[in-house]
């Protein structure tokens, strides 16, 4: 459902972050991208979001080219991603719970609507929220939210609306234990339930205790491990 | 009604340049709609002032009573159907004398004094005075009983070039006002879209429609547009008759101006602002 063809990118004039990569995920799967800071890690995940264009190589989603997808199709493909960004990137002036509804209404194609949360999709935010330990929260203005507690309304929002594909870019990075392992539980359900998930991370405990397949960057090319979560997850 | 939150962040953030817009664009609306108004009031205006002439038609002196009345009816045919606001008067001896006496006893007296002779020294004239077409001079002077014809046309030239200047002036303005407005209302749309931008990308990322990642900054505009438009339109309807009635009481010339239509210039105000309002909002800075 998602493949990479000798994929390249490189920024202006820079070296390449991500040299001639092929990768073919399957529906269903579950992968770990490892890598240490600056090995390319966000930038394989924002041509995969759709975020940015390879420099080079062909990227096809869902079966789609993205070289030769219409709009309609870009669009149908950005609906059924669900895309933890490292960034974060919350509506700043929206409260969480906000967020996360503007999420599941575009995917519902409410927007144009006006939407206001049926019954439905009320309860399912609801219910994200309080997975995530984010329901006392659910009226705070998200600008006013800590890191850690941002983070994970950005997974809330990426799981809300319940993607075939989720593209997670250091979900844990500013989670506390607990949270760590309340983050990866949700990913691994979502994963159960039959979506394909990556998961980006440069945290050798969370791949020595969730054991799934990874894929390591380093120097711009990607390794492969057949193993799962084995000590050659390690970069 | 998050998009309606969305929309709201100019008002947030940037407060003060989006009323300041506002008033702009209302008193630049207020501005284009007055001179709009000029130039098409003076249209008529200039229209009798070209046209607008006193043709003094001297009769035989020899006309009895009943050939005088002829003579009358003709030169009312001679003028036509195209004549306006005509105006047409016998001045006999007597009412001639009259007249110079009111403003001249002396001289009235003097010409009272003449006797029969009177009749030779006054000659019986036809005063026309109105708007017609050049051609009437020609068809009075065919009459019978008219020995000569005198025609004041040209005598409001100096009027006339005067209300061209101004008509050219405000048609300038109403087109410069229009640029300008037009130019700072994208450019607000622009300022506008930069702070949307963020939004907007996450909005793209999530898979929204185009049509939805336009929304917040089209609702931003509107609500410039409609403010703009409103505060127009409230300066059109109290501000456009007393300006109008002071320009009209300068010059008994400037009396003609036909009053502004109101309400429909008031409304033409509001939705030309509540319309740049969304050409604003359409200005996005397309970075996809
Ligand atoms: N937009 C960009 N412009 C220029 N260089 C970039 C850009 N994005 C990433 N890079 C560079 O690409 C390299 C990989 O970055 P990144 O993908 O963020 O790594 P990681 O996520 O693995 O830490 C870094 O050296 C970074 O400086
Ligand atoms: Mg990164």
């Amino acid at each position: 459902m998602l493949q990479l063809d000798s994929v390249s990118k490189w920024f202006d004039g820079q070296n390449r972050v991500l040299d001639q990569i092929s990768l073919r995920i399957k529906q269903g799967e579950f992968l770990y991208v490892t890598g240490g800071t600056g090995a390319g890690k966000t930038t394989l995940l924002r041509l995969l979001a759709t975020e940015e264009p390879p420099s080079y190589g062909g990227v096809s989603l869902f079966g789609f080219p993205m070289s030769s997808v219409s709009q309609a199709q870009l669009r149908a493909i950005r609906l059924a991603i669900g895309y933890v960004p490292q960034s974060i990137r919350l509506i700043p002036d929206l409260t969480v719970q906000e967020n996360v509804a503007l999420s599941l209404s575009i995917k519902n194609g409410g927007i144009s609507r006006f939407y206001s949360a049926g019954a439905q999709s009320r309860q399912k935010i609801q219910e994200v929220l309080e997975r995530l330990g984010l329901a006392q929260n659910k009226n705070k203005i998200a600008r006013h939210l800590s890191g850690g507690e941002a983070q994970r309304v950005a997974i809330a929002r990426a799981l809300v609306r319940s993607p075939e594909l989720i593209l997670a870019d250091e979900p844990t990075g500013a989670q506390d234990k607990d949270s760590t392992w309340q983050v990866m539980d949700l990913f691994v359900k979502a994963n159960l339930g039959g979506a394909t998930v990556i998961v980006a991370t440069h945290d050798r405990e969370i791949v020595r205790r969730v054991r799934k397949r990874c894929a390591i960057l380093k120097g711009g090319r990607l390794e492969i491990q057949q193993g799962l979560g084995e000590m050659t997850c390690f970069y | 009604m998050f998009l309606l939150k969305l929309a709201a962040r100019p008002w947030k953030t940037a407060l003060m340049s989006q009323i300041f817009s506002a008033v702009a664009v209302g008193l630049m609306l207020m501005m284009i709609c007055f001179f709009f108004w000029l130039e098409r009031a003076l249209r008529p205006l200039a229209h009798t002032l070209k046209n607008e002439q006193v043709i003094t038609a001297y009769l035989d002196p020899k006309l009895n009573k009943e050939q005088e009345t002829k003579a009358m009816d003709q030169i009312r045919v001679a003028l036509g159907a195209h004549a306006e606001n005509v105006d047409v008067e016998l001045v006999r001896t007597d009412k001639f004398i009259d007249l110079v006496k009111s403003h001249y006893p002396s001289l009235g007296n003097e010409l009272e004094n003449l006797g029969a002779e009177v009749q030779q020294v006054i000659p019986k004239y036809v005063s026309v005075s109105g708007v017609f077409p050049s051609a009437v001079t020609e068809g009075i002077k065919a009459v019978t009983g008219v020995e000569s014809v005198e025609s004041s046309k040209d005598r409001h030239k100096q009027a006339l070039n005067a209300v061209h200047a101004i008509s050219l002036v405000a048609k300038l303005f109403v087109f410069g006002l229009s640029l300008a407005l037009l130019t700072g209302v994208i450019h607000l749309g622009r300022t506008n879209a930069f702070l949307h931008r963020d939004s907007i990308s996450v909005l793209k990322l999530w898979g929204a429609s185009s049509f939805a990642m336009m929304l917040p900054n089209v609702l931003s505009g509107l609500w410039v547009g409609a403010l703009g438009g409103l505060i127009g339109m409230a300066g059109w309807l109290f501000g456009a008759p007393w300006f109008v009635a002071h320009v009209q009481s300068l010059s008994p010339l400037l009396r003609r101006l036909p009053a502004p239509e109101l309400g429909f210039a008031a409304a033409l105000v509001l939705l030309s602002g509540i319309g740049l309002g969304i050409v604003a909002g359409l200005a996005n800075d397309r970075t996809d």
